[in-house]
């Protein structure tokens, strides 16, 4: 059984409630965890390219209407960022523990490059270089080290839902 | 993956990828601002009640480690400990939010020309590249694009989205924030922004202006952003090179910007807007 986009919808409305309302207040070092970021990732590499995309937009747009920014920037690009996490289910490496830290960091290198790039493009006057080395990588580190255990609490979600044929 | 799955995956993620888009379009049309409204409406409590949970959380934090050394102490008293932390948790809230709102009230009286309205934040800006918070107060309240927000510290930022019962504010530490204001002793006039690691930086100084660390650096009001004398931060250190046309300044807010939980909204102040006069007759 696939998950119905229903459901999804009050989850991802949920995590990105707690990620404006409650992560904010536990930063490391100038690392904040984005933690949307970090399931859209789980999930692409569990499920693929299409959930993946799907999970990417519904949670873009649901950071995006808590955000200052530009309506649709966050969709935009949590939607590829997903895409591009979901081409992880195809490398070898896939099956390695450490694969979904290190796909996190990747991702979340990525997304934070492609949302400073969108932004520059509408506009925003955006220092890079800080916001790649104090901002940005700091994040995609701690994103790293927390995506072991988000990525553990969708697979449980993953195993649950799985179609009845699909499961050993 | 067979070639037609990927091409049906890459058609999907096209399809996803061009909704994204006319979301975007739709928005700088400002087409979306009735579903913004009915979200934010329906967030607003809910961030709110995550916000009030998460400063309990904070607190009972350290209230467990208070117990720990309790226990250790004394078993018999641990229900009475339990029930004492408890409350004294309760009642530092109670003394803190005291002390915001005594703050807050002398602020007012120091300054009887102003309109405020007090406001809680209820959340942050969800990506961790923009400087925007959430207020508790919309448009119901009397809240408006372009007013300025305060602590009796000084400036925080100004309004720049509003819905029913909630609002938008760019904080000045945002990159693409920027406020006129001059040096106090001096009187030299610049522009301060936001800045990713600095904090703030007042640029284009006048060579021929002196400034030194220590200084205080106040909105100038130029431009009608902002009222006049509003405490911005202190000058930390100066850049002044013969090669350039203007100086820097270093600034510290005044305002500790990781710690914000009331604000004020200045109601009485409405931003002049240029354009509009410009274009007016």
């Amino acid at each position: 059984m696939l998950i119905k986009t229903y459901a999804v919808i009050p989850l991802l409305a949920s995590v990105a409630l707690v990620q404006s309302s409650l992560l904010f207040r536990f930063s490391l070092w100038g690392a904040r965890l984005h933690l949307m970021l970090l399931v859209v990732v789980s999930w692409s590499l569990l499920r693929g390219a299409r959930e993946g995309i799907v999970w990417g937009f519904l949670g873009g747009l649901a950071l995006d209407f808590l955000s200052g920014l530009p309506l649709g920037v966050c969709t935009l690009t949590l939607t590829i960022t997903a895409y591009m996490a979901s081409l992880g289910q195809l490398t070898v490496y896939r099956t390695s523990p450490l694969f979904p830290a290190g796909l996190a960091l990747a991702s979340s290198i990525f997304h934070d490059g492609l949302l400073m790039l969108l932004l520059s493009l509408a506009g925003y006057a955006l220092a890079w270089a800080d916001l790649l080395l104090r901002v940005a990588l700091p994040s995609a580190l701690l994103g790293a080290l927390m995506m072991p255990l988000v990525y553990r609490v969708l697979l449980r979600l993953h195993l649950r839902t799985l179609p009845e044929d699909l499961k050993l | 993956m067979t070639r037609m799955q990927r091409g049906g995956t890459l058609l999907f993620l096209l399809l996803f990828v061009s909704l994204a888009v006319v979301t975007l379009v739709l928005d700088r049309a400002n087409r979306l601002q009735p579903a913004k409204d009915l979200v934010a409406q329906v967030t607003a409590p809910i961030q709110g009640v995550l916000a009030a949970a998460t400063r309990r959380v904070t607190d009972l934090r350290e209230f467990f480690i208070d117990v720990e050394e309790c226990r250790a102490k004394n078993e018999d008293l641990q229900l009475l400990v339990d029930q004492l932390i408890i409350e004294n948790v309760r009642l530092r809230e109670a003394e803190i939010e005291n002390v915001n709102l005594r703050a807050q009230l002398n602020f007012k009286q120091a300054n009887p020309s102003f309109k405020l309205l007090s406001a809680q934040v209820i959340g942050r800006d969800p990506s961790n590249l923009a400087g925007y918070l959430i207020i508790d107060r919309g448009r119901e309240e009397g809240v408006a694009v372009g007013m300025p927000i305060l602590t009796d510290r000084g400036l925080v930022g100004r309004v720049t989205e509003t819905a029913p019962h909630s609002s938008k504010i760019l904080l000045i530490t945002d990159p693409s924030s920027s406020v006129n204001a001059l040096i106090q002793e001096s009187r030299a006039t610049g522009v301060v922004q936001g800045s990713v690691v600095q904090g703030l930086v007042m640029r284009y100084i006048q060579q021929t202006e002196e400034v030194k660390p220590g200084d205080l650096v106040l909105t100038s009001g130029l431009g009608g952003n902002f009222p006049t004398r509003l405490i911005v931060g202190q000058v930390t250190s100066v850049v002044k090179k013969d090669v350039e046309l203007f100086q820097q300044a270093q600034i510290r807010p005044s305002v500790d910007f990781g710690r914000l939980e009331m604000v004020m909204v200045l109601t009485s102040f409405h931003p002049i807007d240029s354009e509009a006069e410009q274009q007016a007759p």
